[in-house]
């Protein structure tokens, strides 16, 4: 069974842009459909104002879907909520973006730990010191005892992530949302951070999804797990689905090939990219990616292509057929 | 040669206790060139660049060097001197300047306060000038410079600072971390850009960032900084080949390549504070007894590299 299921999830924001009577609609996700099981990984691709962080946050809990549901465990978390809510908010832990904004000032580093660790569980003073210091150790900020009276300003920003990591590993989660875990993180230390997470990833049989917008990073994260189902997103929309490696050697959606392209490598340095074109304008109707495709067709601009494939790559556009369906 | 700096440091102090945020610092910039400084948090840099503008506030301070831009230096003449020159010869795009602009006046005024400052009081001129600029930049001025900053993405805002940096024609402009609040397209757009008024308009340029691999694309030159210290200086594609300084190569092995075998790499973290002998010490497997003490800066390979390793034997 899988762990967690998103079922045609779609988050509409309001604004009133279109005037007093007509509210406009935006889509930040689009009839998302997802299934995460045990001891997964899937990988978030996509840019900036693409839905990823808000799919991070429906997954979480802290978003509510406009349209669709998120099924954990069997339940459904917003409508059956007495029977599942409680577990599924521990279960589920997120990993934030930047860790300079959400770690507290003004208590140290026990402080942080310590707060979940007595909310969910009643411990003793023993067994909660025998706690702090094995999820200190797991994140390899060692010597534990070093750091457990420091405050978040007195720890660099790897330090501070891999604290991070730790407050959402007390609760015993079982899905763990991490959300670009190191795009804040100096470029030397980025690995150090990576290779911590998927060690303790395979070591707990965590579930996790990883979202970033970064391809090399990715890469080299699916490469720690062994693994790893990826989606792209694109608009709110995912537009293609398949294993990492599969994806990048032989890419489908003209989005997906245009985000390989212009992702700078060590061995592409100098190479003329190709242009692309930037708009962020979001479609109403069609293909979301309509508007800086270069195979754009007629019918991409009336109707809304739907995913399509193999279960190990699937995608959403017309090149690849569907039209009549 | 445009600009010199020479054995700059800047510390900062508050109380008896003193942060060394430049060391020694030295380089030469030639006219047309884009010299790319990398460090990471804390290596000193945006305050390098500080340093060079004469934008130091206490409790930090400049204790030694000299600036020479054109052969003058900028740290010693009078402060009235030093404004003439300031955006006029030498302009700024500061540090998440995405959010520099103005919030409450439009584009167009933004550009207005600058050239009025200045002396550039023709409207008709000003308006044609920054048309031409907004277009340079890729955006529409009949659109844009009506605007609010917060009607704009990210990428746009960007895109005005650097047009706004060029209004007055200057030949140098220091960047401190153009694009890294942008995704993959715009900071592909940004350093098109960047390129092209290198190229077409011969804007000398100080480019300043933590990523390797963003500046490595438009840099003729690398400086790369380590805890207020210069670790390697040479040609871009020198040292993206064959790193001299470990810290160098622990930047460069650190990207993970977009395609082909990836390797597992075990990176090690800084654990102790650092008070003497070399400042990348705690992090290198190269260390020997020698790096207790601060490495000079040798020559190798028509490069500058500050590690025991290259040091001259029996010269």
């Amino acid at each position: 069974m899988n762990l967690m299921e998103l079922r045609g999830v779609s988050v509409i924001f309001e604004d009133r842009g279109g005037g007093f009577f007509k509210r406009r609609r935006f889509y930040a996700l689009k009839n998302v459909s997802l299934n995460i099981g045990e001891d997964d990984l899937i990988l978030v691709l996509g840019e900036s104002g693409a839905g990823k962080t808000t799919l991070g946050r429906v997954i979480v809990g802290l978003q509510k879907p406009t349209n669709g549901s998120v099924i954990y465990k069997g339940y459904d978390v917003w409508k059956q909520k007495r029977k599942i809510y409680a577990t599924y908010r521990r279960e589920v832990q997120l990993v934030p973006q930047d860790p300079y904004s959400t770690l507290p000032y003004n208590k140290t580093v026990k402080e942080i730990l310590e707060a979940p660790l007595k909310r969910w569980n009643k411990l003793s003073k023993q067994e909660l010191e025998k706690r702090l210091v094995e999820l200190l150790d797991m994140v390899r900020l060692s010597p534990p005892e070093d750091f457990l009276d420091k405050y978040p300003h007195q720890l660099s920003g790897g330090q501070r992530q891999r604290l991070n990591i730790a407050r959402s590993l007390s609760v015993d989660p079982k899905l763990v949302v991490a959300d670009e875990p190191v795009t804040m993180v100096d470029a030397s230390l980025r690995l150090g951070l990576l290779n911590t997470l998927a060690e303790i990833k395979n070591k707990l049989h965590l579930s996790m999804v990883f979202i970033t917008h970064d391809i090399p990073t990715a890469r080299y994260f699916y490469h720690l797990v062994k693994r790893g189902n990826t989606i792209v997103i694109f608009g709110g929309k995912v537009v293609e689905e398949g294993d990492l490696e599969e994806l990048l050697s032989n890419p489908y959606h003209p989005y997906t090939k245009d985000l390989i392209n212009i992702t700078p490598s060590i061995d592409n340095l100098y190479k003329e990219k190709p242009e692309v074109k930037i708009n962020y304008e979001r479609v109403d109707f069609g293909c979301p990616y309509q508007l800086r495709c270069p195979y754009v067709m007629d019918i991409c601009k009336k109707e809304e292509p739907q995913l399509i494939g193999t279960n190990s790559h699937r995608v959403a556009c017309y090149l690849y057929g569907g039209q009549n369906r | 040669m445009l600009l010199e700096v020479s054995d700059l440091s800047v510390i900062y102090s508050a109380g008896n206790k003193v942060v060394r945020a430049v060391n020694n610092v030295s380089f030469d910039l030639e006219k047309g060139e884009v010299l790319g400084i990398i460090g990471e948090s804390g290596s000193g840099k945006s305050t390098l660049a500080n340093a060079i503008i004469r934008a130091i506030k206490p409790p930090g301070k400049i204790v030694s060097g000299r600036v020479i831009y054109k052969g003058k230096d900028l740290l010693e003449m009078p402060y009235d001197e030093f404004r003439k020159i300031m955006w006029k010869e030498i302009s700024y795009v500061p540090q998440a300047s995405q959010n520099a602009l103005n919030p409450v006046i439009t584009v167009y005024d933004s550009f207005k306060y600058v050239a009025d400052s200045h002396g550039f009081n023709d409207e008709k001129a000003l308006r044609e000038k920054v048309s031409e600029l907004m277009k340079l930049v890729g955006l529409d001025p009949k659109r844009v410079l009506n605007m609010y900053p917060f009607q704009l993405s990210g990428g746009m805002r960007q895109r005005v600072m650097i047009a706004l940096s060029m209004l007055l024609d200057p030949e140098l402009i220091i960047m401190d971390e153009p694009t890294s609040a942008l995704d993959m397209l715009n900071q592909e757009l940004i350093l098109k850009l960047i390129k092209s008024i290198n190229k077409e308009m011969q804007i000398s340029i100080i480019y300043i960032t933590h990523d390797i691999l963003n500046v490595a694309q438009i840099a003729d030159r690398l400086f790369v900084m380590y805890k207020g210290y210069m670790m390697e200086d040479g040609k871009t594609e020198d040292i993206i080949k064959d790193p001299l300084n470990p810290y160098t190569q622990l930047l460069i092995s650190s990207i993970p390549p977009l395609k082909g075998e990836i390797k597992n790499i075990n990176v090690k973290e800084d654990t102790s504070y650092y008070v003497s002998g070399c400042p990348f010490l705690s992090r290198c497997d190269h260390a020997f007894e020698r790096c207790k003490e601060l490495p000079s800066v040798f020559l190798y390979k028509n490069r500058k590299v500050r590690c025991w390793l290259y040091e001259p034997h029996g010269a």
